[in-house]
This record gives C-alpha cells, structure tokens and sequence, in this order.
C-alpha cells in the first residue's frame, strides 16, 4: 500500500516488495497506535541526528591540508601546523576530537570563529533569525499564493483556465529563484523605485522598515515555491475529488464548497503539508543565494563568507545548525502526518 | 504499447539543447570573438550589428561568452549527472538486492543525507574542496545521488519478487548476470526519468554555485559568474542579467520538458515513475 506521503517524496518503500510482510509490520507497528508512533519516531531522531552531525564533521575533516593550513596559508611550515593543530585539538585521534566537539555542541558551546575569535553561537544567534524570517515569510506568502491556485486548477482540470495554471506554473518550476530575483530588482528596485534592494534594519527595532526591506528577497522564492506547490496541491486535490467518498458525500447533495474544501482538501492536507515543509528545507538553500544578492546577513551569507576565508570552526557550526532545522522539520512533519493519516505512521 | 508522435514542444526542446550544445562544442568556429577579450572603450553596449547581444563591463562580446560558457555548462553538468548515475545506482542496486543489513545500512546513510538541504550540502562540499569546476559539479552530483539511490532501491525491490527473476535464480544465473540482464533495465526506468530532471537541477545548482563564486574562476565564461558580474552593473545597465538569465530559464525550461515526454514513454506496471515536480523539491 502506498500511502500519500511517499507519495510526494518518492520515497517510497518497497512498493510491491513482499506484501504480506510489509501488512504484518504495519499492522503491528499501526496496533501501537499514535503516542507509539511519536515515541518510535523521536527515538529515531537521536541516531539520526549523532549521523547528521558526523558527516557534518567529516565534511570539514576534507578541506585540503586541514584547516590549519587553509589557516596560516601556502608558506605555513610543519612546526607551526603542528602548533595551531595542537591548539585545535586536531592531534588526538578523529573519533575523540568527534565527541568532544559533539559533546560541545550539545551544551550550544560550537568553538570560536577562526577569523573573528567570536564564539560561533554569538554569530549564529545573529545571523539565523534573518534566514528563518526570510524562509518563514516565503512559506506564508505560498501557502496564500499556491493552495487556493492549486485547488482551483484541480476543480478546472478539463478547462482552459486549469490547464492555463498549470502551464505558467511549468514555466516558473525553470526559471532560477536567483535570475528571478535579479529581474525583481531591476523592475522594482532599480527601474520602479518601489522597493528597496539593500539594507536590513532588524525587525525589533524598526519592524516596519524591515517589513519593507525583505519584500524583494521573499518574492522571487514566494514565486518560485508556489510553481511547485500549485502542481503538488492540484495533482493531489485532482486524486481526492476523484476519490470514492467525494462522490458519496456529493451524491449525499452537500455544497460543493463543503465537498471541496472539508472532504476532498483535507484529503489532500498531509500531501500540502509534507510538500510545505520540504519546500521550506529547499528554500532554506535558496537564502544562501539570496541573502549573497541583496547583502542580507543571514546564514547563507555567513557560510560563503566562511568558506572564502575557510573559517573551519564557523562552516561546521553553521552546516550543524542548518541540518538540525532540517532534522527537526522532518521530525515535525512526519509527527503531523502521522496525526492527519494513520496510514502513513507505519512507514 | 503504440508509440505517441512527439508533440511540438519537445521537438523544440530537443533541437533547442541540441543547437546550444553543438555551439558549445564547435565554440572555436561559431563564436564571433575571443571570450576574453577586452575593448574597453565599448563598455556595456546594447546589441548592434556587430555585437548581436552586445558587450558586458570590460567590452567583451556577450554572444561569445555565453558560448564558451555553454562548454562549461554542458560539460559541468555532464559530470554532476555522471556521478549522481554511478554512485546512486551502485547504492541503491546494493541496498536493493541484498536489503537485509547492507541496504538499511545504505538506506539509513540516505536518509541522513538527504536531510541537509541540497543547496547547502552543495556549497557546504565545494567550499571544502575548494571552489572549481570539477569539484563543484561533483559536489552536486553527490548530494543528488541519495535521490536517485532511493529510486533505485525500490525499483530494484519491486523487480527483485518478479516471476522471471525468481526464476533465472532458481536456474543458476549468477547474480551480476541477473542484476545487469533482469532486474536493472526495468528498475532504472524511473531513475533515467529522474536524472534528466536533475539535469535541469544541475544546470539551475551549477548557476548558484558560480555565481556565488564557488564555480570555474573568474575571467573564464560561465553562465552563473556572468550573472553575477551583470548583477555587479545592475545600476548602470540593469538589461545585462537578460541574456545569461533566460538562456539558463530556456536551458532548464527545454530540459524539463524531455524529462516530461520520457516519463510519459516509461511509466510501467512493476516500477513507478515519480511526477517531475516530486523530483524537483528536493532543491
């Protein structure tokens, strides 16, 4: 059985591998009910988490030459590598220097910068409210743009004016959330005048001017993340107007906007949901070129920055607490899935 | 099953990406100017005669640019989806085959992978390689496969309980003889779907990727740090981003729409083929 949230991520397992089995741990793990369901889920997260954060690690252990030579540069001699890797603790054995760093981690203590000599967690504390601000305004802004569009091309799937949705929609799934951004500005920022291009007052302090400052950057990725969920939201309400209990509830002579919107969209909801969150993990990607192109200073901006001085210590910091949000989203939304369809807590 | 007439849209598409790439390969003869050539006293002209796209900041020939560039796209490109193919199929054929310890080994590797965002992971990998051609295009390459090794697992999962692979077993068929004869030609259809998806992906992640300055170093042409040096002269001539920008669109736009037309030839009973926008979420 294929349930709607494999679905959307094609994640899919074992389609058709071995029925009977696959029923049998279903059912056994779907007897446990939701609260086993939760548990399940969360002891989960710990393993996945520790793995997240080891590849995390590992992915810095690559940098050529160590992060004390990408420090001291070409001319560095052995002694003074030897020296700055003592002060890093980068002469122990991987797996020690593995779980005290984690060991840190846990207690939100990621290390000092190498470039500054600030605590990574100073500057992450800085710079991830703005990534968050940007990715959450987007999410909203689709949500209000994409979910009515979708079920509207879904009621006029047959027709011209579905199929028009669908097609411009097509259209924007090509076209870069980067080169959209730069056109925004050029047509509003630069040829309009209407909207600001740089600057970022912080929302505490002048939550108005921010408001206005971040109009241009949420945009393109409003625009860009609606072409993906129109589809999603259509294809999905398109199966649940399709579906068996639609018809009785329409044979039963309910409004239609009843049908459409309390029977067939709630159908639909663990599909919009899931499609969401991914959606606000991909989004979470596209603020890296965003905040580079409209000088926000967010996560994104603090990583390239990072890796243009290779700033060892600030590039794992920020990659760990860009995965614990995925992490976390993922949890999130398996949790909500689980409460909207039962049948999705088995996979 | 009776073969559709191609619909005229990707016959465009095809012989859209089909010019782009002969004019990248054959870029010595089609180009009408050296790429890197300088003219500084015809900075930023609009298209004429002899400049039929105009010139960028320094007076070089945009045309040129954008196809020399076409070489590093397509080549770039050609390695992303390269890797993605090797090291996904290979996963997932193995977490597939043998799914007891080994496959929810692979899997679990999977999954943790596939929870940092792509574009993240992306620039996350290049920048600890080092930025560049190769290493960005391999980065991207590695942060899809997890995709495609999922794909591949279920695919091979599904055709593995099929009659005629129980069968070549029960005679004697050795397993890689089994695997590369039965099991893979029907598992891979949705994979090939999916790759020409990530093809398009790949071109939109390599553009990010130079134009944050992680790509093929600057002065050489590439569509994404082309971009980034007509963003640089927005003030002064805002229609520099046009023709970087919509050849990239254009590229993606034709890519996608093959993806669309394959899945509509590949889609079978055993082995499902995702929608293209399920693909392209994981960006």
């Amino acid at each position: 059985m294929r349930t709607d949230t494999e679905e959307v991520t094609g994640l899919a397992d074992e389609p058709v591998a071995d029925p009977p089995a696959a029923n049998r741990r279903r059912g056994r793990f779907a007897a446990g009910g939701m609260p086993r369901f939760v548990l399940r889920r969360l002891l989960l997260f710990v393993p996945t988490a520790v793995g997240a954060g080891l590849l995390t690690f590992l992915l810095v252990k690559i940098i050529p030459g160590g992060p004390a030579y990408a420090r001291l540069g070409e001319e560095a001699t052995p002694e003074a590598i030897a020296v700055v890797d003592k002060q890093l603790g980068l002469d122990r054995p991987v797996v020690e220097q593995f779980t005290s760093w984690l060991g840190r981690a846990l207690t939100g203590d990621l290390g000092e910068s190498f470039q500054t000599g600030q605590p990574v967690s100073n500057l992450i504390a800085l710079a991830l409210p703005v990534t968050l601000e940007l990715v959450l305004l987007a999410i909203i802004g689709t949500i209000v743009v994409a979910v009515p569009l979708g079920v509207y091309a879904a009621k006029r799937a047959g027709r011209r004016s579905g199929r028009w949705v669908r097609t411009v929609s097509g259209v924007g799934l090509a076209v870069p959330d980067f080169f959209l951004a730069l056109v925004l500005i050029s047509v509003f920022s630069v040829g309009l005048g209407l909207l600001p291009r740089l600057g970022y007052p912080r929302f505490t302090e002048d939550p108005l001017g921010n408001l206005y400052h971040v109009v241009l950057p949420v945009l393109p990725m409003i625009l860009g993340g609606s072409a993906i969920v129109i589809r999603q939201v259509s294809a999905a309400m398109v199966d649940a107007l399709a579906s068996d209990h639609t018809r009785t509830a329409r044979a039963m002579g309910l409004p239609e906007r009843v049908i459409t919107w309390r029977y067939a969209f709630r159908a639909a909801l663990p599909t919009v949901l899931n499609v969401v969150a991914l959606l606000a993990l991909g989004q979470l990607g596209v603020t890296l070129v965003l905040e580079k192109i409209f000088v926000l200073p967010g996560m994104g901006s603090a990583l390239v920055n990072a890796i243009g001085v290779r700033d060892y210590t600030l590039i794992l910091g920020i990659v760990l607490v860009y995965v614990l949000i995925a992490l976390v989203v993922n949890l999130v939304v398996d949790i909500i899935s689980g409460l909207v369809s039962p049948a999705s807590r088995g996979a | 099953m009776p073969r559709a007439r191609p619909s005229a849209g990707l016959i465009i598409a095809l012989t859209v990406l089909i010019g782009l790439l002969l004019a990248a390969l054959l870029a010595p003869w089609v180009a009408p100017y050296d790429p890197l050539a300088q003219n500084l006293d015809n900075r930023l002209a609009g298209p004429s005669g002899a400049h039929l796209l105009g010139t960028d900041q320094f007076g070089r020939d945009v045309l040129s640019r954008l196809i020399w560039g076409g070489r590093n796209a397509f080549g770039g490109v050609a390695i992303a989806v390269g890797v993605t193919f090797v090291v996904g199929v290979l996963w997932g054929t193995v977490a597939g085959y043998w799914p007891r310890y080994a496959g929810t080994t692979l899997m679990r590797l999977a999954d943790i992978m596939i929870a940092f965002p792509t574009m993240v992971l992306a620039v996350a990998i290049t920048g600890s390689l080092g930025a560049g051609l190769v290493t960005s295009m391999v980065s991207i390459g590695l942060v899809l496969s997890p995709n495609t090794a999922q794909l591949t697992r279920s695919g091979v999962l599904a055709v593995r309980q099929q009659q005629f692979v129980q069968s070549a077993r029960l005679s004697g068929v050795r397993t890689p003889v089994i695997l590369a004869r039965h099991v893979l030609p029907m598992a891979l259809r949705p994979v090939v779907v999916q790759l020409t998806i990530y093809t398009g992906l790949a071109f939109v992640i390599q553009g990010v990727l130079s134009f944050l300055g992680l790509g093929v170093p600057k002065p050489a042409p590439s569509w994404g740090s082309d971009l980034s040096d007509a963003y640089a002269q927005i003030l002064s001539a805002p229609a520099q981003i046009v023709a970087p920008g919509v050849l990239l669109g254009v590229v993606v736009l034709c890519v996608y729409r093959v993806g669309d037309a394959l899945r509509d030839r590949m889609s079978t009973g055993v082995v499902r083929t995702e929608r293209t926008e399920d693909d392209l979420i994981v960006a």
